[in-house]
């Protein structure tokens, strides 16, 4: 299969040196898809995998290290999801989102990854709580019952509060419900709630007022 | 109303207090559900219960929040990543890329190369050790009638010339025991001087008669230098 790399130009400059047919449909896409399609191709294969590499890596890396991995382990995974992409880059399809398809790999490669640390920490030997407790008796660090503690009287209406407060909650409208959830519990912000829910940052901000208003009328009759 | 308003806001912050200890579920969608979920291709009723989930689970909303960042499009024009960093991961990448295909590769090789040893010597030993007939033209000695050489095939027939001058070349030219042409060896060189050699294989004569004319070959005309004879024994 031979393609020309460098066909004479007429007119219009063709993305990535692709053949006519090829181009033509990647023509208003990104560089991401032309740089796949010629590795699927085979022509330039190496260079277009590093670009592609190159492209994506600080997004995967960063992808990692926000989520508390160290730079060396943020390197190893990122490593790992390019491996993966290179190997399986044959079952791409030009119709889906490369980003997408990145991310799934990322997610599932991060996934795995929590797994096997979850793993090894619970195989991991255990301290007893004793030990830890003499030695912080031995080092006066033990605190008087009750002194800084709230009393067990405040944390039974604390529970009694927070029963009555979710028992209103659930009596909401189950999307105005979980943004009030994603709002109040989680602390996203508007937009965040927006892109979580698939709804405009109106909707969220009509949705919370009425939260609250039906929230203020609920439990002020407690 | 602005007392209602704290007082909510106080009896809120319950909730975040309980969410900092909340756990996320053990069970989350797949990553290509959660995409799926983004892209609004799932049914209402699986939208709505990812919604569900997004609302007990803080991982699971972190990654779709993140999604949005990831389905951005790198810009044309931005400069990718070249740093030293990114040189070096390409390069562990490359070659673990490459580690599988070169080791097959390495294998590969050393199978063409055993099989082609153990065919060398196959060949070799049913072969036999080369054979080599020298034969004197005819008439060149003198004495008792001249007897016929026996030769076993495969051989090589080292024919010697009675010529008094050198050819470039010289042509074999085999003929039964009727004088009828079986073959023909053209561009024949001396390997010796006014030796000639002519490699035949095992089925290259039929048993019985031949003779032999060779010719030396000189600007377009053939001259003979010698005419043999021997008995092929198969």
């Amino acid at each position: 299969m031979s393609h020309p790399l460098e066909a004479p130009g007429g007119g219009r400059e063709r993305p990535c040196n692709l053949p006519a047919a090829v181009t033509s449909a990647l023509a208003d896409q990104d560089p991401t898809l032309c740089l796949i399609e010629k590795i699927k191709l085979g022509t330039q294969v190496d260079e277009s995998s590093r670009k592609l590499f190159e492209l994506h890596y600080r997004k995967i890396i960063g992808f990692f290290r926000s989520h508390g991995f160290s730079s060396e382990e943020s390197r190893d995974l990122t490593q790992d999801v390019f491996y993966r992409v290179f190997k399986s880059i044959d079952t791409f399809r030009r119709e889906s989102r490369f980003e997408r398809w990145l991310f799934e790999i990322a997610l599932n490669i991060y996934r795995n990854e929590l797994r096997r640390k979850g793993a090894e920490k619970r195989d991991a030997v255990e301290l007893s709580i004793d030990t830890a407790s003499e030695d912080d008796e031995a080092s006066g660090k033990i605190k008087e019952p009750g002194s800084g503690e709230r009393s067990v009287l405040e944390a039974l209406i604390d529970r009694e509060r927070r029963a009555t407060l979710i028992a209103a909650l659930q009596s909401l409208p189950p999307q105005m419900r979980i943004c009030c959830v994603l709002r109040f519990e989680k602390g996203l912000k508007y937009h965040e709630i927006a892109t979580a829910m698939k709804i405009s940052i109106e909707t969220v901000k009509a949705h919370l007022h009425q939260a609250r208003k039906r929230l203020t009328g609920e439990l002020g009759e407690d | 109303m602005s007392d209602d308003t704290s007082d909510l806001d106080e009896k809120l912050g319950f909730l975040a207090e309980e969410g900092r200890h909340r756990r996320d579920p053990e069970e989350h969608p797949s990553p290509e559900t959660l995409t799926a979920y983004q892209s609004n291709e799932l049914s209402p009723d699986e939208d709505e219960r990812i919604q569900g989930h997004l609302a007990a689970c803080r991982h699971c909303t972190e990654m779709l929040l993140e999604l949005e960042e990831f389905l951005r499009p790198v810009e044309v024009g931005v400069a990718p990543a070249a740093d030293f960093e990114a040189a070096v991961d390409w390069r562990k990448l490359r070659s673990r890329m490459r580690g599988p295909k070169r080791r097959r590769l390495t294998y590969t090789m050393a199978a063409v190369f055993f099989l082609a040893v153990v065919g060398l010597s196959i060949y070799t030993l049913s072969r036999g050790p080369e054979k080599f007939k020298t034969l004197e033209p005819r008439g060149s000695t003198r004495g008792p009638a001249e007897a016929i050489e026996v030769v076993e095939l495969p051989v090589t027939l080292v024919l010697r010339s009675s010529a008094r001058s050198h050819y470039p070349e010289y042509r074999a030219e085999f003929l039964d025991e009727h004088d009828r042409p079986i073959r023909e060896l053209s561009h024949l060189q001396e390997s010796r001087p006014f030796e000639v050699e002519v490699p035949l294989g095992r089925r290259d004569l039929d048993t019985g008669k031949c003779r032999v004319r060779l010719l030396g070959v000189k600007d377009r005309g053939a001259d003979p230098v010698g005419e043999y004879v021997f008995k092929v024994k198969n």
